[in-house]
């Protein structure tokens, strides 16, 4: 019997996961965490506040599709479901940055990077010129190895900035969990085609690459600028 | 990166700078089996339980293994062979890579892969390479949704 495509995803993911670890362990580890953990969070941010538009943009091409489609047929359930369950998340990033000092209406006036943009513009570039279904393997990254409690509580330690600028961190360390085991069903359950089943694979691999770059520009962003 | 890609295994384990710039390899805690990457060792007892011998290698064959699998992935037509093999590592093995010293984890990651997922991991050389030296995946990355 031939591998489930959760179990060929998860596969894929930890071919390059460590890459994305290893960025994790350079910016936390960084002398200057307390003054990166805010921009970490405008950074979470930009990546956040796409969630939403781009379930629903993925769900309405979907619709668009299901009737002769049956991968799509089952991503309307499943997105439908999962969308408000994601709403408000961006609000509370804004919320924890407001606990460092920062105004929210300055963290949403600036600029996101180009590699957030690129990041999150390609799942709409999928999901409008070839499939939806490309995006679970943007979720499959984003909620399948959420931060861990443990790393979670040694940041704070080591920032020592206050337990409640890491609300959204604690939370997802819990709640991405069970979004997990909804997602493991359902890729499980999907009629994947031979390209669809690369799509979401080049996806999931795509969005670690780019995410290990934006995690890694977050320590570049603090520093002085150096000419010659 | 080592500058040393000796196909030779030592009798002793060197952990050397280069590894250090891997967290996630630099642990102590290493007991592996022979495909896990980082200072794969096997200990061998005596009757009384005694210690009597330790096999262990470094990285060097490690890396020496993940830098013929990146030049393989280059190649369009070994990535096509590789996508539509029925047995992945001999194919990996005849393309030329040292298929006993990828880490598992690498192996069946790529051996579920298509002909354009290979094709964009050729393009992921570097992170290719840390993944191979990397003893695990890590529990929890930073990103959140």
């Amino acid at each position: 019997m031939g591998l489930g495509q959760r179990e060929r995803l998860q596969r894929k993911i930890a071919l390059l996961l460590p890459s994305l670890g290893n960025a994790g362990q350079r910016l936390f580890t960084q002398p200057r965490i307390a003054d990166l953990y805010p921009e970490y969070l405008v950074t979470l941010h930009w990546i956040v506040r796409a969630s939403v538009p781009l379930m629903e943009a993925a769900c309405t091409r979907a619709a668009a599709l299901s009737k002769d489609d049956p991968v799509s047929a089952e991503l309307v359930p499943y997105l439908s479901e999962h969308i408000p369950e994601e709403a408000d998340h961006d609000e509370w990033l804004l919320s924890d940055l407001e606990v460092l000092g920062r105004d929210r209406s300055d963290v949403t006036a600036r600029p996101p990077s180009p590699t957030v943009a690129a990041f999150v513009g390609a799942q709409y570039y999928w999901i409008f010129h070839f499939h939806p279904v490309a995006l679970l393997g943007y979720i499959a990254l984003l909620e399948g190895y959420p931060p861990t409690r443990k790393q979670i509580e040694e940041l704070i330690t080591r920032t020592g900035h206050s337990p409640k600028a890491f609300r959204t961190l604690l939370a997802h360390a819990e709640i991405d969990l069970r979004h997990r085991e909804v997602l493991d069903k359902k890729l499980d359950a999907l009629p994947l085609t031979k390209e669809q089943s690369t799509v979401l694979g080049l996806s999931a691999m795509h969005s670690i690459h780019m995410l290990t770059q934006a995690i890694d520009e977050i320590s570049h962003r603090l520093e002085p600028p150096h000419y010659g | 990166m080592a500058s040393a890609m000796s196909t030779a295994r030592p009798t002793s384990i060197e952990v050397d700078a280069t590894l250090r710039s891997f967290p996630l390899a630099a642990s102590k805690d290493l007991v592996l089996d022979n495909r896990s990457g980082i200072g794969a060792m096997h200990d061998f007892s005596n009757t009384k339980g005694e210690s009597v011998a330790t096999i262990k290698w470094t990285s060097d064959e490690v890396l020496a293994a993940l830098t013929e699998l990146v030049s393989v992935l280059a190649d369009p037509d070994k990535r096509k062979s590789l996508a539509e093999s029925t047995d992945f590592a001999a194919t990996l093995q005849e393309a030329g890579v040292t298929v006993e010293y990828i880490p598992e984890r690498v192996l069946s990651g790529l051996a579920s892969a298509s002909e354009e997922e290979l094709e964009f991991l050729s393009s992921s050389n570097e992170a290719l390479v840390a993944s191979g030296l990397s003893v695990e995946v890590p529990k929890g990355s930073l990103g959140i949704l």
